[in-house]
């Protein structure tokens, strides 16, 4: 059930009334979790029953650890055992199958099995990092493990989050659930704009604009200018297609009466690497920045004396962003792309233009600006490429060729140009006008006729379901 | 909540413009007719083949047909004179235009016509025909179309895109309002740095993003999703989807024309491991099966098993070695039919 089609909407409609109709909080949330499984297991029942088992284990788990203190990591290993592995074996098992295949026969073994194809099922990435979080945060001792099953399943399957996040943590959660929830109209404007702002951009932006550029990362040699046009188009799809899809989680969260994460905040406009991840995909960064970086980094500090200095700079965003890259999938250009990232931040670090860094003036701002977009648009361009091979090739192909490729480039640029005004407008508005301001009002309208012209019956998935 | 109200109070207020101007902007009528409203032009391309170069054997289907049958061999085999319509992403609603408005309406009409399709294709009257599809649809039918329109289109739609079809004309018209939006941001630029009008952007579209240009996973992905579609558990139930389709129709039109029809089901190899085929699909077929013989129509069915992996170049489209393995079967399966 994808946020865009009218099925999800139904569902939507019926959750919605059953849910403030009963108004007891207990009631209220199996009928959550009810709707959540049927929302998952939509497609694949099988799905939802994997989903059952993995959280029954860690709400177990995580009780084992206050009633046994003394065993809390062991408990701790056999989750993460459980859910690394899980994560690893849907998500890695495709990329390596093949290898496996060649060593099965090379023993002479069957090596066909290994080949079967494993369907990586939709959220997976997305709730393993929820159950780490509650489960690491026990650990820690940072927070007290969820009295109800309910409750703690209702927070790892919550529907509006389920397949593409925000990843929010159990602290901001699971509080919201075990408290009482009562409709008011101030819940509705909240959830509106977000609900038509994550339409608007989903299916007038994102949706115009993926045809094209999907084509094009799908040419086996694709020229220079080709290469731009789909790294600039990405960078539009990409922003569009995933903040849509939050926006439209958050706007359904809080038409249920809970207040959900934001995840972008004009990410675009960064200057620096580390301000980039501040602003992009917020609740994987601070996931990764609370359970990799800082651990990692408190560690390589306490032996600073014995390590050299850089390894201690350098190491933990290069370990946490190659990491990024393997959390969105398995390959080498996912790889490579988390890879530049930890480079990239390692380096502003060293020249000073880390995390506190602020420039002096509006020419270093915009030179700062102008660098950390390229290498957005470069790292979007790795990101999407469908090899390293058809990356490092680019830079062999002309770099105009033909008219004909010169057109198509043209097409590409025009579409993004004309589609990014209303995401350039949007981000001013937010910027220099109030809620209820005229320009808003007229903006909003416009959206909705926008809308009514470029919906169909079928919309591409959201592009984040597949990591 | 002021700014709720704002919203709502300016939206009802353009929607409600909307409604007026766009009816009389592109001369619509209101209530607007549901579904697609086409032109009264026909092409008359298969018209005029049939009447200039007179085949008694008429191919019909899409890529794939191209991919796999050597026309002149079959021609030469079986000493018939025969036509190939090869059409890249054409189906049975297309296939249907084309034999209600062009072949038979011919002077000339073939003896047989042979229609090669994959699996549940002859029964899905909604399978490619919005989109580009749409455009290619229009070129062979007309608003009498009543049939195709109601089969292809509106029984597609739920009740709610039925009734904003016919009195939200901003949806209703949609197709025509992208189409200014999508040409001015596709050709304006393009016209005015290249000077290269919209016949040649589009030329150039599909110059760069030919078959063999774009990488094969891409294309067998692309296929793949697309074609889902025709495997679908209500699609695949023959008895409920055969008197929605154009099957009954064609039959029917050939009949009364004198056309002998042959249905030939092409091999794939979308489910080539055992047990991947979903369950429906054998007794699809076998619905299928029956329904031709009862209606006396030939019906061979090259099952993928038949073929081996080695002979195609993508999940549906034969190699060249597939093409001459294929060609000689199918060569042998219509000698005794085409006489």
């Amino acid at each position: 059930m994808i946020f865009t089609s009218l099925t999800f909407w139904a569902f939507f409609g019926g959750t919605f009334a059953l849910y403030w109709i009963v108004q007891k909080k207990h009631l209220q949330n199996i009928i959550l979790l009810s709707a959540s499984y049927v929302f998952y297991g939509w497609v694949q029942p099988w799905l939802a029953l994997m989903l059952g088992v993995s959280t029954l284990a860690d709400y177990l788990l995580a009780k084992g650890m206050k009633i046994r203190p003394i065993h809390r990591r062991s408990f701790m290993a056999a989750s993460l055992l459980l859910n690394l592995g899980v994560l690893g074996f849907f998500k890695y098992y495709n990329f390596f199958s093949e290898d496996l295949a060649g060593l099965a026969t090379s023993l002479g073994m069957q090596g066909n099995f290994f080949l079967i194809k494993i369907l990586l099922p939709a959220g997976l990435s997305f709730y393993t990092l929820k159950k780490l979080a509650y489960i690491i945060d026990v650990s820690r001792g940072t927070l007290q493990p969820a009295y109800s099953l309910i409750d703690f399943a209702l927070y790892v399957s919550f529907f509006p989050q389920m397949v593409a996040g925000p990843i929010d943590r159990p602290q901001k959660m699971l509080p919201q659930f075990e408290s009482p929830r009562k409709w008011n109209m101030e819940l509705l404007y909240s959830a509106w704009p977000l609900i038509l702002i994550g339409l608007f951009k989903k299916i007038v932006i994102a949706n115009s604009v993926s045809p094209l550029i999907d084509r094009i990362f799908h040419l086996e040699a694709p020229t220079g200018l080709l290469a731009i046009t789909a790294a600039l188009g990405f960078t539009l799809q990409l922003l569009a297609d995933f903040s849509a899809y939050t926006d439209i989680s958050r706007g359904v969260s809080y038409l249920l009466g809970f207040d959900t994460s934001e995840n972008f905040k004009s990410p675009y406009l960064s200057l620096t690497p580390t301000d980039f991840w501040n602003r992009w995909h917020i609740t994987l960064s601070t996931w990764l920045r609370d359970y990799i970086f800082f651990p990692l980094r408190r560690r390589l500090l306490r032996r600073k004396g014995q390590l050299p200095t850089w390894l201690v700079q350098s190491a933990p965003p290069l370990v946490t962003m190659l990491l990024c890259g393997l959390w969105h999938g398995a390959g080498w250009t996912y790889l490579l792309w988390g890879g530049m990232y930890g480079i990239l931040i390692a380096v502003y670090q060293t020249v000073g233009m880390g995390g506190n860094w602020k420039p002096r003036n509006g020419i270093q701002t915009v030179l700062a600006w102008l660098v950390m977009f390229s290498f957005i648009v470069f790292g979007w361009l790795v990101f999407a490429a469908p090899s390293l091979d058809w990356v490092v090739g680019i830079f062999s192909n002309p770099f105009f060729g033909s008219i004909e490729q010169q057109g198509v480039a043209l097409i590409g640029l025009s579409l993004t140009f004309v589609y990014s005004l209303p995401m350039i407008l949007k981000l001013l508005m937010d910027r220099y006008t109030s809620g209820d301001s005229f320009l808003r009002t007229v903006y909003y309208a416009a959206a909705t006729a926008a809308i009514f012209i470029y919906i169909n019956s079928s919309t591409p998935d959201f592009i984040y379901f597949q990591f | 909540m002021k700014a709720f109200r704002n919203y709502l109070i300016t939206t009802t207020l353009l929607l409600g413009f909307l409604a007026i101007f766009i009816p009389a902007w592109y001369d619509l009528p209101y209530p607007m007719d549901v579904g697609p409203q086409f032109d009264e032009r026909i092409r008359p391309l298969y018209i005029n083949t049939l009447n200039e170069e007179h085949p008694q054997v008429f191919l019909i289907g899409d890529s794939m047909l191209g991919a796999a049958v050597d026309k002149d061999a079959v021609a030469n085999q079986l000493d018939k004179k025969v036509y190939m319509a090869s059409l890249p992403g054409t189906a049975s609603t297309i296939w249907y235009s084309i034999i209600k408005n062009n072949i038979v309406v011919a002077e000339h009409k073939p003896e047989y016509l042979v229609i090669f399709f994959r699996d549940s294709m002859m029964t899905v009257p909604g399978y490619r025909v919005t989109g580009r599809y749409l455009e290619l649809v229009d070129e062979f039918a007309t608003p009498d179309d009543k049939l195709l329109i109601e089969r292809a289109y509106i029984n597609q739609m739920t009740p709610l895109e039925r009734f904003m079809d016919a009195y939200v004309p901003l949806y209703g018209a949609r197709w025509i309002i992208r189409e200014g939006i999508d040409s001015q941001i596709r050709y304006a630029l393009g016209n005015l740095l290249l000077k290269c009008d919209q016949t040649c952007m589009d030329y150039g579209m599909e110059f760069v993003f030919v078959e063999n240009n774009l990488d094969l996973t891409f294309l067998s992905e692309a296929i793949n999703a697309a074609d889902s579609y025709l495997y679908k558990k209500d699609v695949l139930d023959f008895e409920d989807q055969i008197d929605k389709s154009f099957l009954p129709e064609i039959i029917r039109l050939c009949k009364e024309n004198g056309i002998r029809l042959v249905l030939i089901r092409m091999p794939i190899l979308r489910f080539k491991d055992a047990g991947m085929s979903p369950p429906e699909l054998d007794g699809y077929i076998q619905g299928l099966s029956a329904f031709l013989e009862e209606n006396d129509i030939p019906f061979l069915d090259f099952d993928q098993k038949e073929m081996q992996a080695e002979y195609f170049k993508d999940a549906l489209h034969l190699n060249e070695q597939g093409k001459v393995f294929f060609t000689r079967e199918l060569i042998q399966a219509l000698k005794p039919i085409i006489k």
